[in-house]
């Protein structure tokens, strides 16, 4: 069941090369961090633990949704570009150094942000530091090398589409978001990708990767203040070349009617059915002290739980699905969707078991959740912030996820506080709002 | 004038040129002195000295390690045994028993068990696998007491409820669906048909649709008794949980295991040989071809794999590799290209997996066999491959940074028969690898025959 959980959680993040674990709630509990804000605008973020191994990440603050209709996938492309090498760390140099130092790497690109990331002995640190600091300012970028890596990516997203589950994704997420660039691919389309050059790889890596849209996260066994140091000296003389932002409009119109999505393809051989509403994030909720987001975080929790009253009804008493999982992703800087997905089980006709699974969810949420069932729920997520607290790495993930959406440290530290605050009454009350509210239903099932 | 003018130069140019010998011979020393170089084993970080290794009355060789840093304890117990062991008819019986202890036991329904697990965040995973089985368990210190039941009612209560049962049953029936049209499942049921075939390894672990409608509480009981016993277990722990406690709560759950049944455990040896073949998998309107090669490795002494570990980190096995570099980076032939070590008890291969653009996929075939060939000729960077060595070394420090990972590393020592100073010598080992020692495993290798299996689109 755990490949359910797997698959839908990328759905909304539509993230590209790296799957993180992204919990649903994170909070600094207990570890302490400093905050330095450098002259040219950039933000950095060191933690002390006893972690032998350092994890060092860089976030940008942009990702797909900036790219024009004539730029889909450049975000991406440039991702990739990014390890192939810089004025000071020719690609041989900069290969050669990863390897010495036992180093992992990877980056992803979402519509949001992009992010890199190096773990590597603690010894290392200044030499990091100088890489990231090299390629924000100096990345060798030339037509040879962008056609080559075009052809690469190519392949990436050929490997995609040989997934029917993706391609299922891929289009409940254009459908999910029809007027914003939520819905775009990160990867692009061949038809526009295939006439990006190096010019326009130069353009918006000059535009965007700059310090003053740039956080950097440092995590581990290292020395604060020499951390600082480091940081300070290397990013620090850092020059911006713009600081003109205009960004595009993340948030995407309520929908004027329910929507349908009917996939089928020959190769699925296990039915979904998914029902998406558009609901705020964290970072777009207006309410006061974001009491909606957060309800719907508890909510999620609720309605997902092998031991709630959706899946007791309709996986343990009911046989009618195999699974439940429900999907709301708080930490994108537009609005986002909050989506239930039935996983029927083999045989049974799956538009049957979306009734019953409709009814089931109406009667829930119409009924409502019991103070000690939300308190439960939060109790839940402070002890997986627990569990996370132990792996740096997912943590720092976590924590420049949160940053970079635009909440400040100190709003990430009570986030659990503030699950805790949350009245069963206003879960109920987001909970009946939701139910009138306009929605897409998608379904994926074999041809027939 | 002139001639004093002469002198001096000659005498300037003896002089650049003694200079330029001597910082020749300096970069001589220092590169020689890099290849030579042996890699720091941080050995403070691997905290492997202060792992205690005990015997309780009832469970022998414990790995454990005491860690104050965080509120965590990680319990790692493995069998050796997994879906080899499936009785013939009933494949997949052993995965069937994995998903089984995840849903229900002691006369529990799955949604107590589950509610169990969740009031208390208790992480529970129960894997199978072909050749062993494995049972993980993490619980926060201040809940440790329900995860001991938890254990407990997956060690010695066996009571499988129908409703268990079915639950597991559906779960089954929509992997085996979801397997029938994916790409990789189809390479590597190709692979175990030329590998395995007539050997119970050639079998699906997972098992199939007329094997799960046999299967009822009563198969399941009976498969684990003989899985778990005493002879067969291994058990590691690493978290805030110090060896008294350890013994105290853990000793009276496996109390009650059965003594080992070697018989059950036996399996028939195997030795395929390989020989040069390429066999095509038709699939679909595949938009990626996904390939998988396979070598001979003509040696199964624990010396001559650490050191082929080396090698097959510099071609394939790590990051940036020599594969990746050429048949992604400079040629652009495919997205992904990594190798990897086949090692089991009974049969050790080399194996490079590529995913590429199904026209490319020839081409991708031919260069990896090219670059197989420069091998075997002596045309690699020695340097490199020492560049390769450290990144194994270092990375492997990640292992010992939390208590889940360190558990199962400790378990699995335990699984190859290794001691933790065994270990420490295969590193100690690796990081003295000369070049002798690589020409020596290189002259070793076939790399003429290499089974190809591919992925292509239907025509």
């Amino acid at each position: 069941m755990i490949v359910w959980h797997n698959m839908l959680n990328k759905i909304k993040n539509n993230s590209l090369v790296v799957v993180f674990i992204l919990f649903s709630v994170s909070f600094l509990h207990g570890l302490g961090y400093k905050k330095i804000q450098l002259q040219n605008g950039m933000e950095a973020y060191i933690i002390k633990t006893n972690n032998p191994i350092v994890t060092h990440v860089v976030t940008y603050g942009v990702g797909s949704m900036e790219e024009n209709s004539s730029q889909e996938g450049l975000a991406h492309l440039l991702e990739h570009v990014m390890f192939l090498g810089s004025n000071r760390y020719s690609k041989d140099k900069l290969s050669s150094v990863l390897k010495n130092a036992g180093a992992s790497y990877n980056a992803y690109t979402s519509n949001d942000l992009t992010l890199y990331y190096f773990t590597f002995p603690k010894e290392s640190l200044e030499q990091f530091i100088k890489i990231e600091a090299d390629r924000m300012q100096w990345l060798t970028i030339d037509n040879a090398i962008v056609e080559n890596e075009k052809s690469v990516v190519n392949k990436e997203r050929d490997m995609y589409n040989n997934k029917p589950y993706s391609v299922f994704y891929a289009l409940v997420n254009q459908t999910l978001y029809p007027t914003t660039n939520y819905g775009r691919s990160v990867i692009g389309y061949p038809s526009t990708f295939n006439n990006l050059n190096g010019s326009d790889v130069r353009k918006f890596y000059e535009k965007w990767y700059n310090p003053n849209n740039a956080k950097v996260f440092i995590i581990g066994d290292i020395n604060v203040d020499i951390a600082y140091e480091l940081i300070n000296k290397n990013y620090g003389k850092i020059n911006n070349r713009t600081n003109d932002y205009n960004r595009v409009n993340y948030i995407e119109v309520p929908y004027q009617a329910n929507i349908t999505v009917d996939f089928k393809e020959q190769r699925i051989n296990q039915d979904i059915i998914m029902k998406s509403y558009l609901v705020p994030s964290v970072i777009s909720d207006s309410s006061v002290e974001n009491q909606d987001s957060y309800s719907l975080i508890l909510l999620a929790n609720m309605l997902s739980s092998h031991s709630g009253r959706l899946y007791k009804s309709l996986v343990l008493d009911k046989k009618l699905a195999l699974d439940i999982v429900v999907n709301y992703d708080p930490y994108t800087k537009g609005n986002t969707s909050f989506s239930i997905v039935v996983v029927p089980n083999q045989g049974l006709d799956k538009e049957l078991v979306f009734m019953e699974a409709e009814k089931e969810l109406t009667r829930i949420l119409a009924s409502g959740f019991t103070s000690s069932e939300v308190k439960h729920s939060a109790k839940k997520i402070r002890d997986q912030m627990e569990y996370l607290k132990e792996l740096d790495s997912e943590y720092l993930f976590s924590l420049a996820r949160y940053v970079n959406a635009g909440l400040t440290v100190e709003q990430f530290n009570n986030l659990g506080d503030n699950l805790y605050s949350v009245s069963s009454n206003t879960v109920n009350k987001v909970a009946k709002d939701l139910l009138s509210k306009y929605f897409v239903i998608a379904k994926a099932s074999k041809t027939k | 004038m002139k001639d004093m003018l002469s002198k001096i130069l000659v005498v300037k140019t003896l002089a650049y040129l003694m200079i330029g010998l001597a910082i020749a011979l300096i970069i001589v020393a220092f590169i020689g002195l890099d290849r030579n170089k042996q890699v720091q084993i941080n050995l403070e970080g691997k905290k492997l000295n202060k792992v205690s290794v005990f015997n309780t009355e009832h469970i022998k060789n414990i790995h454990a390690y005491e860690n104050l840093d965080n509120n965590i304890i990680a319990i790692d117990i493995s069998f050796k045994g997994g879906g080899a062991l499936d009785p013939i008819g009933y494949e997949g019986l052993s995965h069937f028993l994995s998903l089984v202890l995840m849903q229900g036991n002691s006369g529990l329904s799955p949604y107590e068990f589950n509610k169990l697990l969740d009031d208390y965040s208790i992480k529970l995973s129960v894997t199978s696998g072909r050749d062993f089985f494995n049972i993980h368990i993490t619980t926060l210190t201040y809940y440790r007491q329900k995860a001991f039941d938890v254990l407990s009612m997956i060690i010695n209560a066996s009571d499988f409820s129908p409703s268990t049962i079915d639950l597991v049953k559906n779960d089954v029936r929509s992997s085996l669906a979801l397997q029938k049209d994916d790409n990789k499942f189809l390479l590597n049921k190709a692979l175990r048909n030329n590998l395995f075939r007539g050997h119970k390894y050639y079998r699906d672990s997972i098992g199939n649709t007329n094997a799960l409608l046999k299967f009822n509480a009563k198969d399941v009981k009976d498969f684990k008794q003989k899985l778990f016993t005493k002879d067969n277990l291994y058990l590691s722990v690493s978290g805030n949980i110090n060896n008294a406690e350890i013994t105290k709560v853990l000793d009276p759950i496996f109390m009650n295991l059965p003594d080992g049944n070697a018989k059950f455990l036996s399996l028939k040896k195997i030795s395929p040989k390989i020989t040069r073949k390429i066999i095509d998998i038709p699939y679909y309107n595949a938009k990626q071809s996904d390939i998988t090669m396979v070598l001979n490795l003509p040696f199964a002494d624990n010396t001559s794999l650490a050191y082929f570990n080396v090698i097959n980190a510099y071609l394939g096995g790590i990051p940036d590799s020599v594969l990746f570099n050429d048949l992604r980076n400079k040629n652009g032939l495919v997205y992904f290209v990594s190798s990897g070590i086949y090692n089991d008890n009974l049969s050790k291969f080399w194996l490079i997996n590529l995913g590429s653009d199904p026209s490319q996929s020839k081409e991708a075939i031919a260069r990896v066999q090219n670059l197989l060939k420069d091998l075997k000729a002596g045309s690699y960077n020695f340097n490199d491959i020492i560049i390769a060595r450290n990144w194994l070394i270092n990375n492997s420090l990640k292992v010992f940074t939390s208590n889940d990972y360190f558990s199962s590393f400790l378990t699995d020592l335990q699984l190859e028969n290794k001691t933790i100073e065994e270990y420490l010598n295969e590193e100690k080992l690796i990081s003295n690898i000369s070049e002798d020692n690589i020409k020596d495993i290189i002259n070793k290798l076939d790399v003429e025959n290499v089974l190809t299996l591919r992925i292509v689109p239907k025509k």
